[in-house]
């Protein structure tokens, strides 16, 4: 397993802020958050924590739920579910058939200026993850290859 | 139809197995088994995805046995849809959801899934921990749990731990620890041969005989794991005595504290397990075990058996 360690309170809130500043929205503030390798973050509760630390052959705890580019979040598909209700900053809306693209891994042109570096799709009250804005105006979903829907 | 190949060593077995109904059983490998799913109430409520798949035009119908099972009617492509890789459904055989409905894990509880990977009933229990409790979730194989961290990330499971490891040694650490504990052992999965028609031309007594063995070091590393008063549920894909009613015949000679328990699941067909095989005899206590044969439900064939620890619980 890769390097993990508990988010010191205040790399936390640090995070947190961070997370307020780009979607509006600090709300894993009552979980355990863990920071794997370099910057990726997971979310947990005390108990697995405390049960992880009894088990051998550990490789992973927890739920990814987001990576740390720089001053930017960037929400894994689940993290930004997590938040989805709260997330009031950076939002895009997506129709059934761009919500395919975007799993499928494909940029989304918007006719709109969007000012952000990264956004949070949603369809219908589904969150998808994050996007990055281009200064062409698309925003390339950031899917992991694993999770994409394979094109027929 | 195309023609399914048998080996001699399973016709033999089939041949010898009382109760079965051999041309039922070789008429339902050579057809597809009936699509079915679990709706993730860890993403979404039930009703919010029902109602979406359903306008979708996905025909669902209940499963009895199982909380959030429901069979695909028609003939409709779940694993393509927005709602499967969002992780608001996930593809299960409705019989492999009856080990954990077994099992019944409750929020707060800590539970172990020995061999869990791709991640099915793992999956399932978190959803019935609700967030509440923790899994352990462990497998020997690298390449399985890559599957079986995908499984556990897309239906959002904050409260598990992925380990690997080989299960006979988990009562090293971890001895009298869990509340509940499910050994869905590796087998010769003669219950789910539709999907790889392999496991029925290559099957032998000498494979399905090696891997009782493992097969019942497992159940007791399994067992071992348990707190005083805990449940554990062993499982298996295969129809042959040797890796289920054998397995529980030497767990209980080697653990006198294990008792089975009867298994009740409402609308799910079940078979006793077998008294005698091939002129062996089987403790009277082995019959609690339920077979549940291919073609009962056009779905898969499972052997399932409840086992408690009997002492004071902690």
């Amino acid at each position: 397993m890769k390097r993990t360690i508990l988010l010191s309170s205040s790399k936390s809130s640090a995070f947190q802020t961070m997370l307020e500043r780009q979607y509006g929205t600090k709300d894993f503030s009552d979980k355990i958050l863990i920071q794997v390798g370099e910057d990726k973050i997971r979310l947990t509760t005390n108990d697995t924590v405390k049960v992880a630390e009894k088990m051998r052959g550990v490789q992973s705890l927890g739920l990814y739920v987001a990576k740390v580019k720089g001053q930017d979040v960037v929400l894994s598909i689940e993290g930004s579910q997590l938040l989805c209700n709260n997330i009031k900053k950076n939002r895009i809306e997506l129709t059934e058939e761009q919500a395919r693209l975007w799993m499928v891994g494909a940029p989304i042109q918007f006719e709109r200026l969007i000012a952000a570096k990264y956004v949070v799709a949603f369809y219908k009250n589904i969150c998808l993850g994050c996007g990055r804005v281009s200064a062409d105006g698309k925003v390339y979903p950031q899917v992991p290859k694993w999770r994409r829907i394979q094109q027929e | 139809m195309s023609t399914i190949r048998i080996s001699e060593d399973l016709k033999n077995l089939l041949y010898s197995l009382p109760e079965i109904d051999v041309e039922s059983l070789l008429e339902s490998y050579r057809k597809p088994m009936r699509q079915s799913i679990r709706v993730n109430t860890l993403k979404a409520k039930e009703e919010d995805i029902v109602s979406m798949l359903r306008e979708k035009g996905v025909e669902l119908e209940k499963i009895p046995w199982t909380r959030y099972g429901y069979w695909v009617v028609n003939n409709v492509n779940v694993a393509s849809m927005l709602e499967h890789v969002l992780g608001l459904v996930y593809i299960q055989g409705a019989i492999s959801m009856a080990p954990v409905e077994v099992l019944s894990p409750k929020p707060g509880e800590l539970v172990l899934d020995l061999c869990a990977a791709p991640g099915s009933k793992t999956t399932q229990i978190a959803q019935i921990l609700q967030g509440e409790g923790v899994i352990v979730a462990n497998d020997v194989n690298a390449k399985r749990i890559r599957a079986l961290s995908s499984n556990v990330q897309r239906c959002g499971i904050i409260n598990c731990i992925i380990t690997q490891a080989d299960g006979r040694k988990f009562p090293l650490w971890a001895k009298s620890f869990f509340d509940k504990v499910l050994v869905d052992a590796p087998c010769t999965s003669l219950g789910i041969v539709s999907k790889d028609w392999g496991a029925a031309k290559n099957w032998s007594f000498r494979a399905s005989e090696r891997l009782s063995k493992l097969q019942l070091s497992l159940a007791i590393s399994g067992f071992d794991c348990l707190k005083a008063s805990g449940t554990m549920v062993y499982a298996t894909c295969t129809l042959s005595p040797q890796e289920n009613e054998w397995v529980i015949e030497h767990l209980i000679m080697s653990r006198p504290n294990a008792r089975l328990e009867s298994i009740k699941l409402e609308g799910l067909k079940m078979n006793k397990g077998l008294l005698e095989w091939q002129h062996k005899k089987f403790n009277p206590e082995v019959e609690r075990c339920v077979r549940v044969y291919p073609y009962e439900h056009e779905a898969e064939g499972f052997f399932i058996v409840k086992i408690t620890k009997e002492g004071e619980g902690s």
